[in-house]
C-alpha cells in the first residue's frame, strides 16, 4: 500500500535499494572473476576485478550521499541511526568483494593448487551462497516496503544462506589443508586468506539482515 | 485591579508555556517532524483554536464552580502562589500539574474568606486527577494497539509518513486541549466573573505569553522530563500518549475540570509501555510525579491560606 507523502523518505529509500542494486552487480562481477579464475580465463578476470573496483567506488559515492541525505533532515522517527547502520553494513558487502577480488588477483597466472580448489563443487557453492545471501538481503529490502509480515518472511533467509557459505567454507578450507606437500605456501596462504575475506560478503550481508530486523522492531513500535 | 488580574494571567500563561513546552513543542521537535517554525505554528493554532472554540467553558471553574466568587485580591493570590509553585518546580525540572496548582490555591483563599465552597464539584475535580490517568493509560494502550495493528500492513516508508503526521495531529491536539482547559482557566480566573467584549483579544494575548515561555525558556530542562527520562517509547507509542492524553484534557473541558496534562500524559505513557512491553521505567521519577499530584494542591492550598490570613 502506497502512501502519497513522505516524498523524502520514499526517495532515499528507493536510493538504500539502488545502493543495494550497485553492491550486488559488484558480488556479481567477483562471482564471474572468480569463474574466469577457475576458467584459466586471466584477461576475463582481469576485466571483471576492474568492475568490482568501479562498483565499489560507485557504491561508495552512493552511501556517502544517502548518508548525508539521511542526516540532513529525513524523518524515519525512532530508527534514523539504524537506516545509516543499514548503509554502512551493504557498503561492508562490496568492501569485502573488493578486498577478496584483491586477495586473489595475480600478475600472471593462478598457482595450479589454487585453480584446482577454485573449481571444486564446494568453492562453486560457497561463491553462489555469497550471491545467494546479497539477493536475499535485497528481495529482505524490497519487502520491507510491501509490509511487516513479508519483511518478517524474509528476514532468515539471509542467515540461513551465510550458514550454508559457512559450511562450504569450511570444506573448501579441510581440502586446502588436506594434501599441502609440494604445495607453495604463499598460495595456501592466499587462498585461506582469500576465503575468510569472500566470507565476509555473506556475514556482512547477515549483519546487515540483523539491522533490518531491528528496523522492523523499531519502526513498526 | 483587572488589568493587574490580567497581567498575572499573562505571567501565569508564560510559566505555563515555559513548564510545558514539552508537550508543545518538545515531541514534534524532538523527532524531527518538524523544524522549530512549524513546531510553534502548530502550537499558535492549536492553543488559539482551544481556547476560541472552547475555552469558554473553562472560565466559571474555579469562582462559580469551585466555589462562590471571591474578590479580585483573593483571585491575585491565586495567581501569585500558581505562579511561584510553577515557577519553582519547573526549575526542579518536574513538570508541574499547574491546574491541580491553581485549583489548591483557589480553594485556600476560598477557606481562608469563608466562601461557600461547592462540594460536588469539588470531588468532580479531585476524583477526576486521579481518574484521568488512568483512562488515559487505557486510552494509550488502546490506540497503540490500534495503530500498530493498521501499521503492521504499510510498509515501512509508508509506516515513517504516518508516524510524522500523527506526531504533528498529536501535538496539534494537545495544544487545543491545553488551550481550552489551561490557558481556558487562566483567562476565565482573571476575569474573575465579568464578561470580556475583547475576548478574543484577550485569548491571544495569553496564548502569546504561553508561546513566548515556551520559546524563550523551554529548550531545556523539563522540556525533556517525561519524554526522555521516564521511559523510552517508540514513535507510535508518544502518538498513542499525546492523542490520549488531550482526549481526557478534552474530556475534562466538557465537565468544566481544570486537568493537568502532566498526570494525562504519566498515565498515558504507562498503557503505551504496557502495549509495547517495555520493562524499564524510571520509578524515582515517575513516584515523584505523582507525588506531586497530591503535594503541590495541598501546598498551594496552604501557602494561599496563610497569604489570604495574613
Amino acid at each position: 500500500m502506497k502512501i502519497s507523502f513522505g516524498g523524502r523518505e520514499r526517495a532515499i529509500f528507493q536510493g538504500v535499494e539502488g545502493d543495494l542494486r550497485i553492491v550486488a552487480s559488484a558480488v556479481e562481477s567477483f562471482s564471474n572473476m572468480i569463474a574466469a579464475l577457475a576458467a584459466e580465463r586471466q584477461e576475463d578476470a582481469a576485466g571483471y576485478l576492474q568492475e568490482v573496483l568501479d562498483k565499489e567506488k560507485e557504491a561508495d559515492d552512493s552511501h556517502r550521499a544517502l548518508s548525508t541525505q539521511i542526516a540532513e533532515g529525513a524523518f524515519f522517527g525512532g530508527v534514523r541511526e539504524d537506516m545509516l547502520n543499514l548503509l554502512e553494513k551493504i557498503d561492508n558487502i562490496a568492501d569485502s568483494a573488493k578486498d577478496a577480488a584483491r586477495l586473489i588477483e595475480t600478475e600472471g597466472s593462478l598457482d595450479s593448487t589454487a585453480v584446482s580448489l577454485l573449481k571444486t563443487q564446494a568453492m562453486k557453492d560457497f561463491i553462489l551462497h555469497q550471491r545467494d545471501a546479497v539477493s536475499a538481503l535485497q528481495d529482505l529490502v524490497a519487502a520491507l516496503e510491501v509490509s511487516k509480515s513479508q519483511a518478517l518472511s524474509k528476514v532468515h533467509i539471509v542467515e540461513e544462506l551465510e550458514e550454508a557459505a559457512d559450511t562450504d567454507k569450511s570444506e573448501v578450507i579441510r581440502q586446502l589443508f588436506s594434501n599441502t606437500t609440494g604445495v607453495n605456501p604463499i598460495t595456501v596462504i592466499q587462498m585461506r586468506d582469500f576465503m575468510f575475506e569472500a566470507d565476509d560478503i555473506a556475514d556482512n550481508a547477515e549483519d546487515a539482515s540483523d539491522v533490518v530486523l531491528i528496523l522492523i522492531a523499531k519502526g513498526y513500535g | 485591579m483587572a488589568e493587574s488580574l490580567l497581567l498575572l494571567a499573562a505571567v501565569l500563561s508564560f510559566v505555563f508555556g515555559w513548564n510545558n513546552s514539552s508537550f508543545l513543542i518538545g515531541n514534534v521537535r524532538g523527532s524531527g517532524a518538524l523544524s522549530l517554525r512549524g513546531a510553534l505554528a502548530v502550537t499558535v493554532i492549536g492553543l488559539l483554536a482551544g481556547v476560541l472554540f472552547e475555552g469558554q467553558k473553562m472560565l466559571r471553574s474555579l469562582d462559580g464552580d469551585l466555589a462562590a466568587a471571591v474578590s479580585a485580591q483573593g483571585m491575585a493570590v491565586t495567581f501569585v502562589v500558581s505562579i511561584a509553585i510553577t515557577v519553582a518546580m519547573t526549575f526542579a525540572d518536574l513538570p508541574a500539574s499547574f491546574s491541580a496548582t491553581m485549583v489548591g490555591a483557589f480553594l485556600g483563599v476560598a477557606l481562608a474568606l469563608g466562601s461557600r465552597i461547592y462540594l460536588g464539584q469539588t470531588y468532580l475535580v479531585v476524583a477526576f486527577w486521579f481518574v484521568a490517568p488512568l483512562l488515559s493509560g487505557l486510552a494509550a494502550f488502546l490506540i497503540h494497539r490500534s495503530i500498530r495493528h493498521a501499521e503492521s500492513r504499510l510498509g515501512l516508508v509508508a509506516v515513517d509518513s504516518m508516524n510524522r503526521w500523527g506526531t504533528v495531529l498529536g501535538s496539534l491536539a494537545t495544544a487545543y486541549a491545553l488551550g481550552a482547559n489551561n490557558i481556558g482557566l487562566i483567562l476565565g480566573s482573571a476575569l474573575n466573573g465579568s464578561q470580556a467584549s475583547d475576548f478574543s483579544v484577550l485569548a491571544l494575548g495569553l496564548t502569546l505569553a504561553a508561546l513566548a515561555g515556551t520559546l524563550l525558556l523551554g529548550r531545556g530542562g523539563v522540556s525533556g522530563t517525561i519524554g526522555d527520562r521516564l521511559l523510552v517509547l517508540t514513535p507510535q507509542g508518544v502518538i498513542s500518549v499525546f492523542v490520549s492524553s488531550a482526549l481526557l484534557v478534552w474530556l475534562g473541558t466538557q465537565l468544566r475540570v481544570p486537568v493537568s496534562i502532566s498526570q494525562c500524559i504519566l498515565g498515558g505513557m504507562l498503557g503505551a509501555a504496557l502495549s509495547q512491553n517495555v520493562a524499564v521505567i524510571n520509578r524515582r521519577l515517575m513516584i515523584e510525579s505523582i507525588g506531586s499530584w497530591v503535594v503541590v494542591p495541598a501546598l498551594a492550598l496552604v501557602a494561599s491560606y496563610l497569604l489570604m490570613a495574613a
